[in-house]
Order: structure tokens, then C-alpha cells, then sequence
């Protein structure tokens, strides 16, 4: 390789090295340079930049899929927080309904359960009341009648001595005037 | 064998006999019964003579007490008697002496009952028991 260089670089430029010389510059080392230069340009171009290229442009295009990605999903959970938050209000409205529903319920359950103690109560004493009225109207029945027994016999024990022939007979002469 | 005799026949035939002062027939009555045994008939048969005398003239009544009647009692029923059913029938006064009847006079003939004596009246009292 060094051969080869050295060979084309000696054979064409002689006569232009004093402008050059002047300078610093080798201007065959610089033609050789810069056609190896341009050579690595091509080399580079073809088979190494494309890949790089394609390799890059693969790697941004999945970064901005996954900034998109990430995007969409914050997007989601912004809008399923935000969901979230009205089914959470919806829910602690519902709640409330169904508390202040179960309380007019409880509160309408114990006054109807007043209500029906009273009831009840109410009738016990109706029914205690008409009970002892009955058993009044029974002992008045039964004092009634043990009363006109106990008469009945005082009368008959009394008038049967008492009551003698000559009475008698007054007895049944004011019965026959009584019965004309 | 001859039939029964009936009840109306029978009384028919005692009254008629009674009115004759033929008091004997009521044995024959009575044996005659016995022998058809018909005693159950005995009450209701006395009160068809009874009704049967009582339309031939002859008043007949039972009359229950407490004590033994008087004299002017016995006159007193039967002025009674005759005012109520019949002006010129003959009275005939049966006495029974019943000291449960306390007080009073039940007198009963075939045309109905006057009771007052005073067991009845108790009996009605203890009657309104409730």
C-alpha cells in the first residue's frame, strides 16, 4: 500500500514542488490523501452511513412511538382518572340517596311501630275494659239472682211460720175477691 | 175380642154415671184400664169426665191448700166457681191439703187453673232470675 502511494505520488507532480514546497505542502501526499479521503467518503457512504442512518432514524422513530406511546398513555389515565372520579361522585351520590332513603325508611318503620303498639295497646285496654264490664254485668247477674233466691227463701221460711190456718183463710178469701 | 173403648166414650159413660151418684163406675174405670194397660190414660180420661160433667151441670175442682178449708172458704169457691162458669151448675169441691203451698188456693177444673197461692208466687220470683 505504502508502495503504491509512494509510486503514484512520484511520477506525476514534479514539476509544481516549489509553490508547494514553499507552503509545507506535499501535494502528491495531498492528492493521494484526498483521493483516500474520498475513497473513505464513498466506503463510508455506501456501507457505513446508511446502516448509521437507518439505524438512527429507526431509533428516533421508536423514540417518538414511545413518546407518543407514553402520551396516549397519560392521556388514558388522565381521562380514566377523570372517569373514575365522576363514577366516584355518582357512587357517593347514590350512597347518600340510598342513606337518606334507608333513614325515611327507618323512620317511617318506627312510627308505624309506635303506631301499632299503640294500636295494640289500645285494643288490650278496649279488651281488658270490656272484659271487666262483662264481669261486672255477671256479678251483678249473679247477685242479682243469689239475692232473689236468698229472698225467696226468707219469704217461704218466714211465711211458713207465719202464716197460719186463719191467715190463710184471709189469704184466700182476698184472692177469690181479687179474682171476680 | 172386643175393641178398646175410646177415651171419649168412656168418660161419657162415667160422667153419665156420676151424675146418678153412681160413684162406682170410676172402680170399674179404673179396673179397666188396668186390664187394656192403659194407665197413662188415668189423668186425661178424669179430665174428660170432668168436661163431660161439667157440660151436664156439674162443676167438679180440685182445690189444693195449705190448711183444711172453712166452711165459709168452701161457700166462697163455690160462688166463685158458679159466677165464672155456670150460674145453676151443682159445685163438687175436691180437697187436698198440700202444707208446701205455704199459703193461698189452687183451684183447677176442667176449664183451667186459678193458682194463688203463695208457693206460686215465690216460684215466679225465683222465675226472674237473669
Amino acid at each position: 500500500m505504502n508502495y503504491f502511494i509512494t509510486q503514484f505520488a512520484t511520477a506525476e507532480h514534479a514539476p509544481k514542488a516549489d509553490l508547494f514546497q514553499s507552503l509545507g505542502i506535499d501535494w502528491k501526499l495531498l492528492a493521494l490523501q484526498t483521493v483516500a479521503f474520498l475513497l473513505l467518503l464513498v466506503i463510508l457512504r455506501k456501507w457505513v452511513y446508511p446502516p448509521l442512518v437507518a439505524m438512527l432514524d429507526k431509533r428516533d422513530a421508536d423514540m417518538q412511538a414511545s413518546a407518543k406511546a407514553a402520551k396516549d398513555a397519560r392521556d388514558a389515565a388522565d381521562a380514566a382518572e377523570v372517569k373514575t372520579e365522576e363514577m366516584l361522585k355518582k357512587a357517593r351520590k347514590e350512597a347518600a340517596q340510598i342513606v337518606a332513603s334507608a333513614r325515611d325508611e327507618a323512620a317511617e318503620l318506627v312510627d308505624a311501630a309506635h303506631k301499632k303498639a299503640a294500636d295494640k295497646a289500645d285494643a288490650l285496654v278496649k279488651s281488658a275494659q270490656d272484659e271487666i264490664a262483662k264481669e261486672v254485668e255477671s256479678a251483678k247477674k249473679a247477685l242479682h239472682n243469689e239475692t232473689l233466691e236468698l229472698v225467696t227463701s226468707a219469704t217461704g221460711t218466714i211465711l211458713r211460720k207465719k202464716v197460719d190456718a186463719k191467715t190463710d183463710e184471709a189469704l184466700i178469701s182476698q184472692a177469690i175477691k181479687e179474682a171476680r | 175380642m172386643a175393641g178398646r173403648v175410646s177415651r171419649r166414650k168412656l168418660a161419657e159413660y162415667a160422667a153419665e154415671q156420676l151424675a146418678q151418684n153412681n160413684s162406682a163406675v170410676m172402680d170399674e174405670i179404673a179396673a179397666l184400664l188396668v186390664s187394656e194397660k192403659r194407665g197413662r190414660d188415668g189423668d186425661l180420661i178424669v179430665a174428660d169426665i170432668e168436661r163431660d160433667l161439667a157440660e151436664r151441670g156439674i162443676i167438679v175442682a180440685t182445690v189444693e191448700s195449705a190448711h183444711a178449708l172453712s166452711d165459709e172458704t168452701r161457700q166462697e169457691l163455690t160462688q166463685l166457681l158458679q159466677s165464672e162458669l155456670n150460674p145453676e151448675a151443682t159445685v163438687m169441691l175436691r180437697e187436698l191439703v198440700r202444707p208446701e203451698l205455704i199459703g193461698g188456693v189452687k183451684v183447677t177444673t176442667a176449664n183451667g187453673v186459678l193458682d194463688v197461692t203463695i208457693a206460686k208466687k215465690l216460684t215466679d220470683l225465683r222465675a226472674k232470675t237473669i
